[in-house]
């Protein structure tokens, strides 16, 4: 008998979010996670919801319609998930980095971004707790910052009050199609369903059944610190520049050869009055152990960029593994071949932001069982695609160019 | 704190986590959900994310994860990361004080 109309495999922020906007159309959700909900990446990261770090073109486009989401969701989840429009400030610091970002600013005013460049001097006024070294700044007033850990939290609580259930410290094993039905084999029994969407970030490859198209996931491993509670003192998310410059240069997760740990700088003040400081970006990290190698990386750029953090005090750093695919682009659809099996995962460093378009759309094409053209460039078949015509990047990179290009 | 049943006859609105004013009734309110583990309940409530980083607060819960059927073995401990108490960015900037490694 089946257990549920669909089972969504992962109850981090992309599968609370897909529990949620499933049930919100009378879908009967089981949702099953090996540890608890949001315990992995999602509970592990900034809250960042800016425009101006993504690539322009439909990946941009796709952040923007999600971010609008954002703004209002605390009305139908009746919660608070700290969405705060802060604005974003992304500081340079060297004449390349301002050239990157006249470029960078300009594609983005093209789609709708109402992102401009500020001098030292505007900088300092706009946020004065910052160093008076740095060379300026772009600001973009309409982006903000969400807490990664509200939103989960209210994702699954109204997923539940619409009839979701969730299964927590249950490790999913195999995920088979029996005779039309999917199986789904865990440490507490086998569940079945119609539909199965497998929403496990990193954990994806390992779950996709035998015949599927491989998948892989390269984690970037992000570090972040802590500090104790202040009064506000930041106004605007703050980003550096050096690390966009590096994200758009490369395709994939944009990891730094000449800097392992790949720190990029990033700063926001939560609603609690905790300062985060991020990021690094290290390939290769098995595990979340944080380690004192980028902690100081960290640190280092924290008290050049804003120097009054040197005397705050850091309570504690943590880390997550983002999930990026070989191309750097989400999976958000069904699986072909496999009638009935969805993916929605691997959106790298972005998960928060992109979260409740993810999982709205993935409903969407759940229940109609229609994946529109706009979609094609999230949609998993192009690895199959990519399969079948080259095994090289060249042909990943021009698709991801695409993608960038032809605005949806 | 002799019986295991730390929540008994207490009112809700006592503070468990101090440093985030978490009172017992969010605690239960976690448990109730199905948070399991010290990890599970701190990302549902942010019990032992504060100054003190659940110094205080950490064996409250443990009790009261095992009078909700879960042990300490079960209950887990929390996933320790550095520093292990508040210390100065500055310490952490490779400058003066600079002890950690």
């Amino acid at each position: 008998m089946a257990s549920a109309d669909v089972i969504v495999v992962g109850a981090g922020v992309m599968g609370c979010s897909v529990a949620y906007y499933l049930a919100r159309r009378s879908i009967r959700v089981l949702a099953i996670d090996r540890g608890s909900i949001g315990g992995e990446a999602s509970s592990a990261c900034d809250g960042y919801v800016v425009s101006q770090t993504k690539s322009p073109g439909a990946y941009l486009a796709l952040a923007l319609q999600s971010a609008d989401m954002l703004r209002s969701l605390h009305v139908e989840l009746d919660a608070d998930v700290g969405y705060r429009q802060t604005g974003s400030l992304i500081v340079m610091r060297t004449e390349s980095e301002c050239d990157f970002m006249e470029a960078h600013t300009k594609a983005l005013r093209l789609q709708g971004v109402s992102a401009a460049l500020l001098s030292r001097d505007e900088v300092r006024e706009e946020e004065p707790v910052l160093s008076g070294r740095l060379l300026g700044a772009s600001l973009c007033p309409d982006d903000g910052t969400v807490d990664p850990l509200a939103l989960t939290r209210a994702l699954y609580v109204n997923a539940t009050r619409l009839g979701a259930r969730f299964l927590q410290g249950t490790s999913v094993t195999r995920v088979t199609a029996r005779h039309g039905v999917w199986a789904v084999e865990t440490s507490g029994g086998t569940y079945e369903a119609a539909a199965v969407v497998l929403a496990a970030g990193i954990g994806l490859p390992a779950l996709m059944p035998g015949e599927g198209p491989r998948l892989s996931m390269n984690p970037l491993f992000g570090q972040l610190l802590v500090t104790e509670r202040l009064p506000k003192v930041l106004r605007h998310c703050i980003l550096d520049a050096r690390y966009i410059a590096l994200k758009h240069r490369r395709a994939g997760g944009g990891e730094d050869h000449d800097d392992p740990l790949g720190a990029g700088f990033g700063l926001e003040q939560t609603m609690h009055g905790n300062v985060l400081i991020g990021n690094t970006r290290e390939a290769g990290k098995g595990d979340r152990t944080t380690s004192i190698r980028g902690v100081r990386a960290i640190a280092r750029q924290a008290a050049e960029i804003a120097p009054f953090l040197r005397a705050v005090h850091i309570i504690r750093s943590f880390g997550g593994l983002r999930p990026y695919t070989a191309d750097g682009m989400p999976l958000v659809g069904p699986v072909e071949g496999q009638p009935g099996l969805f993916l929605c995962g691997g959106h790298g460093s972005d998960g928060i932001t992109l979260s409740p378009m993810s999982g709205k759309l993935l409903a969407e094409m759940l229940v109609s069982g229609e994946t529109p053209a706009a979609c094609s460039w999230f949609l998993p078949s192009r690895l199959s695609a990519d399969a079948r015509g080259s095994d090289g990047d060249p042909l990943r990179q021009g698709r991801k160019d695409e993608a960038i290009n032809g605005l949806a | 704190m002799d019986s295991p049943d730390l929540g008994k006859g207490r009112p809700d609105s006592t503070v468990i986590c101090r440093c985030e004013e978490i009172t017992l009734a969010e605690i239960m309110e976690a448990i109730s959900r199905g948070a399991r583990t010290l990890d599970a309940v701190k990302r549902q409530t942010r019990a032992g994310m504060g100054m003190c980083q659940g110094r205080t607060c950490h064996q409250a819960i443990v009790r009261l994860l095992a009078a909700a059927g879960r042990g300490p073995e079960q209950a887990g401990r929390p996933s320790i990361r550095p520093p292990v108490r508040p210390v100065l960015l500055e310490a952490l900037d490779g400058g003066e004080g600079a002890s950690t490694e």
